[in-house]
């Protein structure tokens, strides 16, 4: 069990739980004035470049800056539970990422904000768009239509599952996302360097957990055919060229289970990670 | 899928999304104000505080369920019209999203009602929603107006009861009827044993 | 209410704290010069190590802003400890807008 199922898993896999998924769609205004418009609190979408900006500052002032930087980042996480550039988000398999389809809704398909940011992306068509926003916030997109460029596309659960297997097929790493206490309001699908969340894990050891799962191969059906080394996003998957096998780093690999849905031969099975006694407390 | 390039993406008119009017995504408070003239909790609780006057233990259970439950039902029915009289953004983007992909009315349609029967009575600000999916729509209410009034005017003892319980009870099944919509109405929590109502829509 | 004792984080940083600081090179953004980032984008693209990135600098509410408007985007070098000094940005910018310093030890 990692962490965040302890808080909030109510005895399962936390993302498996819809309690995690709920949210109200109104709030009443403090004083009700008749016609007046709340003004919500909404993040800045691009708030989080900050961040990352300060932590890089801070390397070439000095490890102790560096470390400042780090508790200053960390510090805001918990105070605002990932509702303010907080990255709090795990790597799901494919699986998973299906079964979330099941418990949340609306499903809306949504524009990536980290491929905008580092690339320049615009998905502004349906055809090409990479992000889920799951939860009734979506229905309040039009407050920032910034954001969500290009609108937002309801799907149904059906749609989402297919969706699903299709970026799976690209090689998108799933993750999820948490925006507010308690609440997990995204699938994304994205790849290191372009995903933020993704990179300030692999590059700052920044809040993103891994998944509950690790990969291992079965020796007696891998051919080494090699075809799931192009998939691993986490540097845990090489050929094993002595041996003519393909080779897993189970302490780099993130669980995403790309590699597993590649394999031609089902060579490559998910393990739960709790089950593995070296691997129980590696998030 | 098919991708279009960021070249033919440029040379197609570049169209920018801007809200044709300032949109509320929030409840209208006239309707707000409305709902609550109909069905303020008070007149609903000295109505019931004068039928149970004099009456046996017995009896307060019966009277609840008569008067309560009617107060239930006229209230979401008056939710359900005062709801689709006044709409704001959120619900015509979600009847948006329910017209095409003909899910989400178990349970968002269901929860939008619910939320402005409570938030139009009750003194909170957020109905606590505690889940919101495909089968299961459940919600919590905490620091209970009704109840309040009930310990004042009725007592302890026949508050403790939980008369008022037949009102929630009755309006989700009105909401269900309403919208025509088929679940299973069970209440999980009880104030007196857990601080908290919690009702949930089961649909498994 | 979440028990925040509880939060663990990853404790792993793979940057070595040993060996900071570590040096970096200075990457200047002329903003006079580059007015419309999001529109031309072409460091953004053009850098392998995606040390670039760019972001909106006047958010409205219920509207979208124009990327081909001067002033409304700006970019900026994020991460500039991946930067290994190509120059790749620097022959791409249309605006002679980037310039990169390495300073001497
Ligand atoms: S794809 Fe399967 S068979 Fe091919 S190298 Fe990888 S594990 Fe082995
Ligand atoms: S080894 Fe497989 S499951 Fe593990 S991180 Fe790499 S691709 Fe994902
Ligand atoms: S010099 Fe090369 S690595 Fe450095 S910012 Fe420019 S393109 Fe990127
Ligand atoms: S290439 Fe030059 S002009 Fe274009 S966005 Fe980058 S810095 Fe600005």
């Amino acid at each position: 069990m990692c962490h965040y199922c302890e808080m909030w898993g109510d005895g399962t896999i936390w993302y498996l739980n819809p309690r995690n998924y709920a949210r109200h769609m109104y709030t009443l205004p403090k004083e009700a004035k008749p016609g007046a418009t709340k003004a919500v609190g909404e993040a800045d979408p691009a708030g989080y470049i900050n961040l990352e900006r300060a932590m890089v500052d801070a390397l070439e002032r000095g490890p102790e800056e560096y470390e400042k930087a780090m508790k200053f980042a960390r510090d805001m996480v918990d105070m605002t539970q990932g509702s303010v550039g907080g990255w709090m988000g795990q790597v799901v398999p494919l699986r998973d990422a299906e079964r979330m389809a099941e418990i949340s809704n609306p499903l809306g398909l949504i524009a990536c904000i980290c491929r905008k940011a580092m690339l320049g992306i615009e998905e502004r068509c349906p055809e090409n768009m990479t992000c889920m926003g799951l939860g009734v916030g979506m229905l309040k997109w039009e407050r920032w239509p910034e954001r969500y460029k290009g609108g937002v596309h309801w799907l149904t659960i059906e749609e989402t599952k297919q969706w699903l297997r299709d970026l799976d097929t690209k090689g998108f790493v799933h993750s999820l996302m948490m925006f507010g206490p308690r609440f997990i309001g995204g699938i994304c699908n994205c790849d290191y360097p372009a995903c933020d969340a993704l990179t300030m894990r692999l590059d700052h050891g920044f809040n993103m957990l891994k998944g509950h799962h690790v990969a291992m191969v079965d020796y007696d059906l891998c051919n080494g055919c090699g075809i799931c080394v192009q998939r691993c996003q986490f540097g845990a998957l090489k050929m094993n060229v002595t041996l003519d096998k393909a080779n897993i780093d189970q302490m780099r690999c993130f669980g995403c289970g790309l590699c597993e849905t590649a394999c031609p031969r089902k060579a490559i099975s998910l393990k739960e990670r709790i089950k593995i006694p070296s691997l129980q407390e590696v998030w | 899928m098919s991708t279009r390039s960021e070249e033919e993406a440029k040379k197609t008119p570049y169209e920018l999304y801007i809200a044709p009017r300032p949109f509320s995504f929030e409840l209208d408070s006239e309707m707000l104000v409305l709902l609550r003239k109909d069905c303020d909790p008070p007149l609903i609780v000295e109505k019931f505080a004068a039928e149970i006057s004099g009456k046996k233990q017995d009896d307060v259970d019966t009277i609840a369920k008569k008067v309560f439950g009617k107060y239930g039902e006229d209230w979401m029915r008056r939710t359900l019209k005062l709801g689709e009289e006044y709409p704001d953004r959120t619900y015509e983007i979600l009847k948006e999203a329910v017209d095409k992909t003909g899910e989400m009315k178990f349970p968002l349609v269901l929860q939008r009602f619910i939320e402005i029967a409570y938030l139009g009575t009750q003194q909170f600000r957020i109905l606590p929603i505690v889940e919101n999916w495909a089968k299961r729509l459940v919600y919590r209410v905490k620091d209970c107006y009704i109840y309040k009034l009930e310990v004042e005017k009725c007592g302890q003892e026949v508050a403790g009861s939980l008369p008022c319980r037949y009102a929630c009870l009755a309006a989700c099944k009105t909401a269900l009827d309403g919208l025509g919509l088929d679940a299973a109405v069970e209440m999980e929590a009880t104030m007196v044993k857990d601080g908290a109502c919690q009702f949930a829509l089961n649909r498994i | 209410m979440v028990d925040k004792s509880k939060i663990k984080v990853p404790k792993a940083t793979p940057q070595d704290l040993t060996r900071l600081p570590i040096k970096m090179p200075k990457i200047t953004i002329d903003h006079n010069k580059c007015t419309v980032p999001f529109w031309c984008k072409k460091c953004l693209q053009a850098c392998p190590q995606l040390v670039f990135q760019c972001y909106c600098k006047h958010l409205e509410k219920l509207r979208e802003s124009d990327p081909r408007q001067p002033g409304i985007y700006e970019v900026i070098a994020v991460r500039r400890d991946k930067c290994h000094v190509c120059n790749k940005c620097v022959e791409m910018c249309p605006e002679n807008a980037i310039t990169i310093t390495l300073e001497e030890a």
